[in-house]
C-alpha cells in the first residue's frame, strides 16, 4: 500500500516535472518563432525599400540606358526576387492618383500611404511596399511587390527544428523526471525499507538518522519516538504481570513485617496507632504504584495528555533513601545534596511521582545489593538544562560483555547469580525514565564499582527543538 | 504594599473578592480598589454629561459595599477605595492600574458571567495587561489556596522554573502538577486534571496569557473557571 502511493507520488513528480517543461519549452518556442518571423519580414521590407528607391530614381532620370541597365543588374548582379512587380503611380491631388488596374491591393492601403508616406502589408507570403517620393514637386507612389520565398522556407526550417527538437526535449525531461522523482524519493523509500525491518521482534530496532535533509531527519525522529514509546508500552504490558509482581513484593514485605511485630504480643493503643499508619501509608503506595503501573501498561501512554505531577528531585531522593531504609535497616546509602543548585526551582521536574520514585529506587537498591550493603553514594546536580543524579557502588560491577543485556527482561548476569533477583528492575527503571526525557548510563568495571548516572533534559528544551 | 483591583457590579460574591485580596495582602499595607464601570452616556453638552453620569446603586447593592467596608474596617493593614469609572478605553484602564499601582485584579465570579457589553470589554482589556489576574470561582475559600496546577501552553516558551519563581516573589503557591494545553482542547484532559485536582487537593489553576486582540465572541467559550471550578492565576508571559 505505502509503496503503491510512493510509486503514485513518484509518477506524479515526473509527470510534473515533463508538464511544467513542456510549458516552458512551448512558450519559448512561440517566443522564438514571432520574433524570427518579424526579423525575416523586417529584412525582406528593407530590401523592398532599397529597391523602391531605386525605381523611384530610375522613373525620374527616365533614361533608357539606365532602366537597361538596372534591369541588367536585376537579373545578374542583385539577389532575385520572386514575383517581383513595381508601379509607379503619379500622385493627382490630396486623394486622387492614376490608379494601375494590374495592381490587386485594398484601398486602405492607398490611402494609408497617402496619410503616412510609406505602409505595408502581406497577402499570401507575397510583401507590397508603397512609399511616396518627391521629384519637382510631383509626388509619386512607388509600390515594389515581391514573394518572400527564402523567408517562408527559413521558418518551415526552424519550425521543423522546433517541432522535432521539442519531441527530444520531451524524452529527455520524462527521462530527467524520472530521474529527479528516484532522487527525491530516494531516503523516503530507504525508510521505507527500514521500517519494514522492523517488527514486533524487533522493536527496539531504530531508523538512522538523517543527514542533510531536515524534513526527513524530522520524519525519522518522530519515527523513533513513536518506536520508543510502542516499544516502551510494549514490553511493559507484555512483562506486566512480571514487573507488578517484583515492585509490589517490597511494600507488601513491609506491611506484613509491620502486622507481624504487632501481632507478637499485646500493645499500647499509640503503638497500634503508630503501626496501623505505617501500614496505611504502604497500603496507599502500593495502591498508587499499582495504578501507575496499570497507566504505563496503556497503549501510547507518553506522558504528555496525562496530568504530572510536579516533583522536586531532592525531595524525592530523600525519600526514596527513607524507603530503602525501611528494607535495609543498615544500608550504606549517601544521598550527597551538596552540589545541587540554590535555586530550589530548577530542581523541579514533572514527572509521574511514583514511578520515578520506584526506578530510582531499583537502581540505588540495585547497588546496595550488587556491593554487599557497601556504600552507595547518590550525588545530585544540576543546572537550568538538565538534572544529572550519578549512583555510584562499589560493587561487584558489571562484565562489559553484559552491559548490552542489561536492559532485556530476566536477563541475569553470571556473576550477579548468587544474588536474588530477577532481572526486571533495571528494565523497567530504563523504560520509566526514557519516558521522563531522560537517559540512563552505565559504566562499570568489575569488581570495582558501577556509576549509574541519570540525565533528564527538562523538556521545553526538546520542545523548542521540535518546533523549529 | 500590594494594590488590588477588582471590579464588580457589587454582586454578593464581590464579599469573597475583597476577603480573596485580604487574604493576598499578607498583612503588607494594601489598597483595595473596587471599580464599577458605566457605560459613558450619549451626550451633546458636558453639563447634560454630567447630570446623566450617574451611578445608581440599589439597596441591596448599598448592602454589600456596607459589607465589604466592614470587612476591610477589621483589618489594619488595608484601605478600601471605590472608583466610578464612566466609558472604558484601553488607555484609561492602562491608567488607573497606574494610578493605583495594581499588582493583582481580582474578578468576582459573577462578573465573567455579565452580559453588559462594558463589563465584557474590561475583561478583556485586564487580560492585556501585564498584571496577574485571579479569576475566582463560585465559593471561593481564600485560606485555602497553597497548591496549584500549571497549565503549559503546548507552544509556550514559559519553562517551569521561571513561573515557580514568580509564584515564589508574588504569591504563597506551590505548583504540584503541571498538564500540556492541547491549543483549547481542554475536553480529553479534564478528566485527568479532576483525578490530579482530588488527588493533590489541588485548590488553584496557574496559566499563562499572551497578548491578545480584543474582541467579542458571540458564543463565549467555557473557560477553565467554569469546567473545573477553581480558582484560576492567569500570569503575563512576558512578565514571568
Amino acid at each position: 500500500m505505502w509503496l503503491n502511493y510512493n510509486m503514485n507520488i513518484r509518477k506524479k513528480i515526473t509527470f510534473t516535472y515533463v508538464a511544467l517543461s513542456t510549458f516552458s519549452t512551448l512558450l519559448l518556442c512561440v517566443l522564438v518563432f514571432i520574433m524570427f518571423r518579424q526579423n525575416n519580414q523586417y529584412h525582406f521590407l528593407k530590401r523592398l525599400e532599397d529597391r523602391a528607391k531605386i525605381v523611384a530614381s530610375i522613373h525620374f532620370q527616365n533614361d533608357p540606358e539606365k532602366i537597361r541597365y538596372y534591369s541588367n543588374l536585376k537579373k545578374n548582379g542583385l539577389e532575385e526576387l520572386i514575383q517581383e512587380e513595381e508601379f509607379v503611380l503619379k500622385v493627382n491631388s490630396e486623394n486622387s492618383f492614376e490608379y494601375n488596374v494590374n495592381l490587386d491591393v485594398p484601398n486602405e492601403f492607398y490611402t494609408h500611404i497617402l496619410q503616412s508616406g510609406r505602409d505595408w502589408y502581406e497577402v499570401d507570403d507575397k510583401y507590397y511596399l508603397g512609399q511616396i517620393f518627391t521629384e519637382n514637386d510631383q509626388k509619386y507612389i512607388v509600390i515594389v511587390a515581391a514573394r518572400d520565398r527564402m523567408g517562408k522556407n527559413t521558418l518551415v526550417f526552424i519550425v521543423r527544428i522546433m517541432f522535432f527538437g521539442g519531441i527530444g526535449f520531451l524524452l529527455l525531461a520524462f527521462f530527467f523526471g524520472r530521474v529527479l522523482a528516484r532522487r527525491v524519493f530516494y531516503p523516503v523509500a530507504r525508510i521505507t525499507k527500514e521500517v519494514q525491518r522492523i517488527s514486533a521482534s524487533n522493536l527496539h530496532n531504530r531508523l538512522p538518522q538523517v543527514k542533510n535533509s531536515p524534513e526527513l531527519s524530522d520524519l525519522t525522529a518522530t519515527f523513533n519516538g513513536m518506536l520508543d514509546r510502542l516499544e516502551t508500552s510494549f514490553e511493559i504490558q507484555a512483562n506486566f504481570i512480571n514487573n507488578a509482581s517484583h515492585e509490589l513484593k517490597t511494600p507488601i514485605t513491609t506491611i506484613i513485617a509491620e502486622a507481624e511485630i504487632m501481632l507478637l504480643k499485646d500493645r499500647k493503643t499509640e503503638e497500634y496507632i503508630n503501626s496501623l499508619s505505617t501500614i496505611y501509608n504502604q497500603a496507599s503506595r502500593l495502591g498508587n504504584l499499582t495504578e501507575s503501573l496499570l497507566k504505563l501498561t496503556q497503549t501510547g501512554y507518553d506522558g504528555k495528555k496525562q496530568v504530572q505531577d510536579i516533583a522536586r528531585i531532592d525531595e524525592l531522593l530523600l525519600e526514596v533513601k527513607s524507603d530503602i531504609d525501611k528494607i535495609y535497616p543498615d544500608n550504606r546509602v549517601v544521598v550527597k545534596l551538596n552540589f545541587a543548585p540554590e535555586d530550589s526551582n530548577l530542581l523541579l521536574i514533572p514527572c509521574n511521582k511514583p514511578l520515578l520514585e520506584l526506578a530510582i529506587n531499583n537502581i540505588i537498591t540495585n547497588g546496595v545489593k550488587y556491593s554487599d550493603n557497601n556504600e552507595v553514594f547518590v550525588m545530585l546536580t544540576a543546572n537550568t538544562e538538565t538534572i544529572k543524579i550519578a549512583i555510584n557502588d562499589i560493587g561487584i560491577g558489571i562484565p562489559p560483555e553484559d552491559i548490552p543485556h542489561l536492559y532485556e527482561p530476566f536477563f541475569r548476569g553470571k556473576i550477579a547469580a548468587k544474588y536474588n533477583g530477577y532481572g526486571l528492575g533495571l528494565p523497567l527503571a530504563m523504560k520509566i525514565i526514557r519516558m521522563h526525557n531522560g537517559e540512563l548510563q552505565v559504566q562499570s568495571e568489575q569488581e570495582k564499582g558501577t556509576i549509574v548516572t541519570i540525565v533528564f533534559k527538562k523538556s521545553n528544551i526538546k520542545n523548542s527543538n521540535v518546533d523549529s | 504594599m500590594k494594590n488590588f483591583l477588582i471590579p464588580t457590579t457589587l454582586s454578593p460574591d464581590t464579599i469573597a473578592a475583597v476577603n480573596a485580596a485580604i487574604y493576598q495582602s499578607k498583612n503588607a499595607d494594601s489598597e483595595i480598589v473596587l471599580l464599577f464601570v458605566c457605560e459613558s452616556p450619549d451626550t451633546y453638552s458636558a453639563s447634560q454629561f454630567l447630570r446623566e453620569m450617574r451611578m445608581q446603586i440599589s439597596a441591596n447593592q448599598e448592602n454589600i459595599l456596607e459589607n465589604c467596608r466592614a470587612l476591610v474596617n477589621t483589618t489594619t493593614n488595608c484601605k478600601l477605595k471605590i472608583h466610578n469609572q464612566c466609558g472604558l478605553s484601553t488607555l484609561i484602564f492602562k491608567g488607573l492600574i497606574e494610578l493605583y499601582a495594581i499588582n493583582l485584579i481580582i474578578f468576582p465570579n459573577s462578573y465573567q458571567k455579565e452580559s453588559k457589553k462594558i463589563n465584557q470589554y474590561l475583561l478583556q482589556l485586564a487580560t492585556k495587561q501585564r498584571c496577574p489576574i485571579l479569576h475566582l470561582n463560585v465559593d471561593h475559600n481564600a485560606e485555602t489556596c497553597s497548591k496549584a496546577l500549571f497549565i503549559k501552553e503546548n507552544n509556550g516558551k514559559i519553562t517551569l522554573e521561571s513561573v515557580q519563581n514568580f509564584l515564589n516573589d508574588n504569591f504563597p503557591l506551590e505548583i504540584v502538577s503541571q498538564t500540556t494545553h492541547q491549543n483549547g482542547h481542554y475536553e480529553d484532559a479534564i478528566p485527568y486534571i479532576n483525578e490530579a485536582i482530588s488527588k493533590y487537593k489541588i485548590d488553584m489553576l496557574v496559566q499563562t496569557r499572551m497578548n491578545q486582540k480584543v474582541k467579542f465572541k458571540k458564543n463565549k467559550s467555557d473557560d477553565l473557571n467554569q469546567k473545573i471550578g477553581l480558582p484560576v492565576l492567569s500570569l503575563y508571559e512576558e512578565l514571568v
